[in-house]
């Protein structure tokens, strides 16, 4: 096994802010990103907008938008980042296997986290202790409405089950529990089951993105293609929100507290969750559409179940809004 | 598994595309195809155009289920029972046994995997379906059993199985180890009383 700890490009600041807004609003201005000392580098990148299709009725639009106009968080974990198209180099795609973390910027954030997965880097054992770590913005808060109370997690950007990563500080940030659990882990458990089937190797990368000089990041950026297949096995670029349903975030410091009524999770945004309509939910894959979505004929009866109430409250119970009419 | 449902009413059938189809198959006999199906622990089927898992005990499984009978599938699926094939024969090979495919799998495996983009249109009665990101919608009514291959993990998912499973009777359940699983549970369910 061979490690490349600390060959890293530098710590990955964000030199600008992320702003978080509507779909589609806004313009097209680039996403400027500084490698350490290196020159900014500038990233302009254009959402795909293909159609995805539903085994036996359903579906899910990707959303379009740019990097630096990543939708709101609006009740699913993730977003669709450049048509799930990552943006790796010929020459990043390596079927040798390595890993490497980003120094720690002044802030103590964590930077960007790459690696040629390969069966040689995956655990053998069970992960150790990481509670010594303290990640930029750690903050130990409960909540009755979290799920194992623990609003935060110490939030592994290349998970232990890939790499094999125990207590490294330059792998760990704050990261809700809802990212970790509902966001990161099925991306990491598809990349780990791949290859370990196919010993194959995953060029996989997170970004946490942080704004301005905020210690929490805003979500992270994940990017996987599996290498000797050419991504036939595995593609992705997914946008990882790191909220919790339910929490106002304060990401400047990590403090948290539970959303009043007018806040929206994670945003600051007011979206008016809270406001009393009429959804169809579909029970069986837990999304709810708007009464008018063309979606709804295709639930089918004994799924389907018509709700008044928030916005708001269907996603604490586990919903999330239909892709296509965007609840 | 032989799957008969004998129908004797006029049965208003409403399949998936919010169109319905009148079957008025009185005292015949019908059987339909059987599908096979791989889902999360959402029921999700596929992820951004891929599977989002695989496993080659599934794989192996399902050669030896479908012996007998016409197993098809789309362009690209075929690729993950070739594998399992390919395996088997390397075995024997190295093993020198003469008796070759006839211990290791099913001989006729070859001549009876179709692989075809329409085939859920072609598939014809006991033949088995091995569904990945197809849409069902219109065929529902034709289906009489359904496999189905729980991995048992969360992925990421856009495409997913959504036939409503409530109207169907669970025949069977067993668990087993994959190769890169650690426990995968197979579920046969069949439709319920007539169409």
């Amino acid at each position: 096994m061979k490690k490349k700890i600390g060959k890293m490009r530098g710590a990955l600041l964000l030199v600008c802010a992320l702003f978080l807004t509507a779909c589609g609003a806004g313009g097209t201005d680039a996403q400027s990103v500084s490698y350490g000392d290196s020159q900014a580098t500038v990233i302009e990148r254009q959402l795909g907008s293909g159609e995805n299709e539903s085994a036996a009725g359903g579906s899910q639009e990707p959303v379009s938008a740019t990097l630096d106009n990543i939708p709101a968080y609006s009740g699913t974990p993730y977003v669709v980042i450049d048509d799930n198209e990552p943006d790796f180099t010929e020459d990043e795609l390596t079927d040798q296997s390595y890993e490497s973390y980003s120094d720690q910027d002044e802030l103590g954030r964590c930077g960007v986290a790459e690696s040629s997965i390969g069966t040689d880097l995956m655990p053998t054992g069970k992960r150790g202790k990481i509670g010594q770590v303290k990640p930029s913005g750690w903050q130990t808060i409960k909540f009755d409405n979290v799920d194992g109370k623990y609003l935060y997690n110490r939030c592994h950007l290349i998970g232990y089950q890939l790499t094999a990563e125990n207590a490294n500080e330059k792998n760990l940030i704050t990261g809700t529990r809802y990212m970790n659990v509902d966001g990161m882990l099925p991306f990491e458990n598809m990349v780990a089951d791949y290859i370990k089937e196919t010993d194959n190797h995953v060029m996989y990368r997170v970004t946490p993105v942080f704004e301005g000089e905020n210690l929490v990041a805003s979500g992270v950026l994940m990017e996987a293609e599996s290498v000797e297949d050419h991504g036939e096995g595995v593609k992705f670029n997914v946008y990882v929100y790191n909220v919790q349903p339910g929490i106002t975030i304060d990401y400047a410091t990590g403090k948290a507290a539970l959303s009043d009524a007018d806040a929206s999770a994670g945003t600051g945004k007011n979206s008016g969750n809270t406001e009393e309509k009429t959804y169809v939910l579909n029970e069986n894959t837990k999304k709810f559409h708007t009464p008018e979505c063309s979606g709804v004929k295709d639930i089918k009866e004994g799924n389907k179940k018509t709700f008044t109430g928030s916005r708001e409250e269907l996603i604490k119970e586990g919903y999330s809004p239909c892709g296509r009419c965007k609840p | 598994m032989e799957v008969v449902c004998l129908l004797r009413i006029v049965e208003s059938v409403k399949l998936c595309r919010g169109f319905q189809v009148l079957v008025e198959i009185v005292g015949k006999e019908f059987s339909g195809v059987r599908i096979i199906v791989c889902v999360d622990n959402r029921m999700g089927v596929c992820f951004n155009g891929r599977r989002v898992s695989r496993d080659r005990m599934v794989s192996g499984d399902i050669l030896e289920m479908t012996r007998g009978n016409v197993l098809w599938m789309a362009p690209g699926s075929d690729k993950l029972f070739e594998e399992v094939f390919k395996a088997k024969e390397e075995v024997c090979r190295e093993t020198g046994t003469g008796k070759k495919m006839q211990d290791a799998g099913r001989p006729e495996d070859e001549k009876k995997w179709k692989v075809d983009r329409d085939f859920l249109e072609k598939a014809e009665e006991e033949d088995f379906c091995f569904v990945e990101g197809e849409n069902l919608a219109g065929y529902e009514g034709k289906i009489t059993e359904i496999v189905l291959y729980k991995w048992n993990r969360d992925y990421p998912a856009d495409v997913f199985f959504e036939v409503d499973l409530s109207k169907w009777r669970l025949e069977e359940r067993k668990e087993f180890s994959g190769y890169s699983h650690e426990k995968i549970t197979k579920e046969i369910y069949n439709r319920q009383g007539v169409l």
